[in-house]
């Protein structure tokens, strides 16, 4: 698990620590305190950290300095120090006349190891020392080492520490609320019939990208068709004896589905997706529905489970769970999500006071700005033994909050 | 007809479940209000009970976890915070679980199968005796790796239909007040 991060010089992150993350952490505060910048930050570098690619400029908007990012992660009991600095240089292509960015990293890797933390890896620019190897490895200026380190010396000493890593950090995955909310990029919209050849390119292209899958129905199809116990868990947490929000999930594989187009081979297999809702009042839906039929709610709600169960994320970075479902919901969804949360780690990002009151004070972490940096802080301890009589004696964790927010 | 107060959302849609089994009847109205934390039911129960008897509520239950701390003086938190301010002679029937509510789904946890096929836990002798038993719930759930995992909030509720409520008579005697209430109902209605 991620015990702390560190983040400097990324957008308004201009120096901002988590420590003492847990299952649980939910960062609290303004619009447009930084919370997003925080949670993509760590996104960001740990996509960047286990990238065979170029670095992208992509996230950081600040040239000629550097970003740093510091991970203290502890994997079954083995602890782990990653930094990676970036840093960004304008300079000008003078043969085109054109801006373009220098990128040039920083790496080391470190093992806590008899009460000290001990380097195994120091990357400076293009070269890179592994402990174990008694060479330096020479590697462009701009891509990462982890990935490279593994395909150049896939017998050195320190693999397993490597392996571990790269797919913990592989495994971070943001959840912004565009997303949750189905405004996601054209190759991954859901659709209700999918074609089995087009699952299939679906499938190489998410195995070669090592990127999460975002739609729906492909996700739904894998684990119908490859996970039988994901598939059932789904719809039993989204079920009548679950959240309550639909009775049945079906997959279907018509005989006859109209007019093909064009060019399309009849042997095709094609699914069809259909979503029988549910309600506490009435009981279950004869009709069935197109994913993009149902509800608002009903679809985040599904995006949700679907995410919790198939992604297998070491790190779920939520943005506003909350939105469009109602309080009675809300109120079963995060003891949901906490009780995944030996599995995986949950940063969340919330203005909800339902959200918050289902969290222990600790949990917290408020997110204020100031001239324009970002700043997190924890309850202080005075903070938290006046929390918990105040929850005991005078109201909710969020009355709490709200009343030693910053201006 | 009746009302029912609790400091959780999840615990009143569990009491509203196994209420109308001990009356043993469906169609009963029960509306509940559930309060963020035991402070908030304490600080605006008085005054949401007067709101449902003007609306014509007439039976009220408030459910307090006692929390690992002395029932009796829960049990007169209520009584002077909540049902002296109202005023009201109404009947109030208060519960208060040793511990949480969760120990009486423990004094028949093999109930838990009806919803989760594959979990089949062995019987608990004395469900009160356990600390934090909603944690223990859950706790057992993540070891025995099921699928999906429980969690009290969507489960409880879900659960109750199949709770075998002699079992809950016998080892729960938090829960007697409920029974006691349940089994004057014809008195209720008739007054």
């Amino acid at each position: 698990m991620l015990e702390s991060i560190t983040i400097k010089n990324f957008r308004s992150c201009g120096d901002v620590e988590l420590n003492g993350i847990a299952g649980m952490t939910t960062l609290i505060g303004r619009n447009s305190t930084g919370k997003t910048n925080i949670l993509k930050a760590i996104e960001w570098a740990a996509k960047t950290a286990t990238s065979s690619n170029h670095v992208d400029e992509g996230m950081n908007s600040q040239p000629n300095s550097t970003t740093e990012f510091i991970f203290l992660i502890n994997l079954e009991g083995d602890r782990y120090r990653y930094v990676l600095d970036v840093t960004f240089s304008k300079h000008i292509v003078h043969q085109y006349d054109v801006l373009d960015f220098k990128c040039t990293l920083n790496e080391c890797l470190e093992v806590y190891i008899e009460n000290e933390f001990t380097e195994i890896i120091k990357r400076q620019s293009d070269k890179v020392k592994v402990e174990g190897w008694d060479t330096n490895i020479d590697l462009e200026e701009d891509i990462p080492c982890l990935k490279s380190i593994i395909k150049l010396l896939p017998k050195v000493k320190v693999r397993r520490h490597i392996d571990r890593l790269v797919l913990f950090l592989g495994s971070i995955n943001y959840y912004p609320l565009d997303e949750l909310n189905g405004r996601i990029n054209q190759n991954e919209i859901s659709t209700d019939i999918v074609k089995h050849s087009d699952y299939i390119k679906w499938l190489s292209r998410v195995k070669t990208s090592g990127t999460p899958a975002r739609a729906i129905s492909m996700r739904l199809l894998h684990m119908f068709l490859n996970s039988e116990e994901d598939f059932n868990e789904v719809k039993d947490l989204l079920g009548p004896k679950g959240l309550g929000v639909l009775s049945n999930i079906f997959i279907n594989i018509p005989r006859i589905l109209g007019e093909l187009d064009e060019g399309d081979d009849t042997s095709e297999k094609f699914y069809l997706f259909r979503f029988s809702p549910y309600s506490e009042d009435s009981g279950s839906d004869e009709r069935s529905f197109g994913f993009n039929d149902l509800s608002f709610g009903t679809r985040r709600l599904i995006r949700i489970v679907v995410s919790l169960i198939y992604d297998k994320s070491s790190i779920f970075l939520i943005e506003q769970p909350e939105d469009g479902i109602h309080p009675e919901l809300l109120h079963k969804l995060i003891p949901l999500i906490r009780s995944y949360s030996d599995k995986a780690q949950f940063i969340i990002a919330s203005h909800s006071p339902e959200v918050l009151n289902r969290l222990e004070a600790s949990e917290i972490r408020l997110i204020t700005m100031n001239r324009g940096l970002t700043n997190a802080r924890k309850l202080t301890s005075k903070e938290l033994s006046v929390v918990s009589d105040y929850i005991s004696e005078e109201g909710t964790l969020s009355d709490f909050l709200d009343s030693i927010q910053e201006d | 007809m009746y009302a029912i107060l609790g400091e959780d959302k999840s615990d009143v849609a569990t009491l509203k479940v196994i209420l109308k089994r001990l009356i043993g009847d469906d169609s009963i109205k029960i509306k509940t209000k559930g309060y963020n934390g035991c402070a908030e039911l304490l600080r605006k129960g008085a005054k949401q009970i007067t709101a449902f008897s003007k609306l014509g509520l007439a039976i009220f239950v408030v459910c307090y976890d006692s929390d690992g701390k002395d029932p009796a003086k829960r049990y007169s938190d209520v009584v002077s915070k909540i049902i002296k301010p109202t005023g009201l002679k109404n009947t109030i029937c208060v519960v208060i679980p040793v511990q949480e509510l969760e120990a009486w789904i423990l004094a028949d946890i093999q109930s838990v199968t009806n919803v989760f096929s594959s979990w089949k836990p062995k019987e608990i002798n004395n469900p009160e005796s356990i600390d934090n038993p909603k944690e223990y719930l859950e706790k057992l759930s993540r070891d025995c790796n099921r699928r999906p995992r429980y969690n009290h909030a969507t489960h409880n509720e879900k659960i109750a239909p199949y709770l075998d409520l002699d079992k809950l008579k016998c080892k729960c005697p938090s829960f007697l007040p409920l029974v006691t209430l349940a089994e004057n109902h014809d008195a209720h209605v008739a007054k």
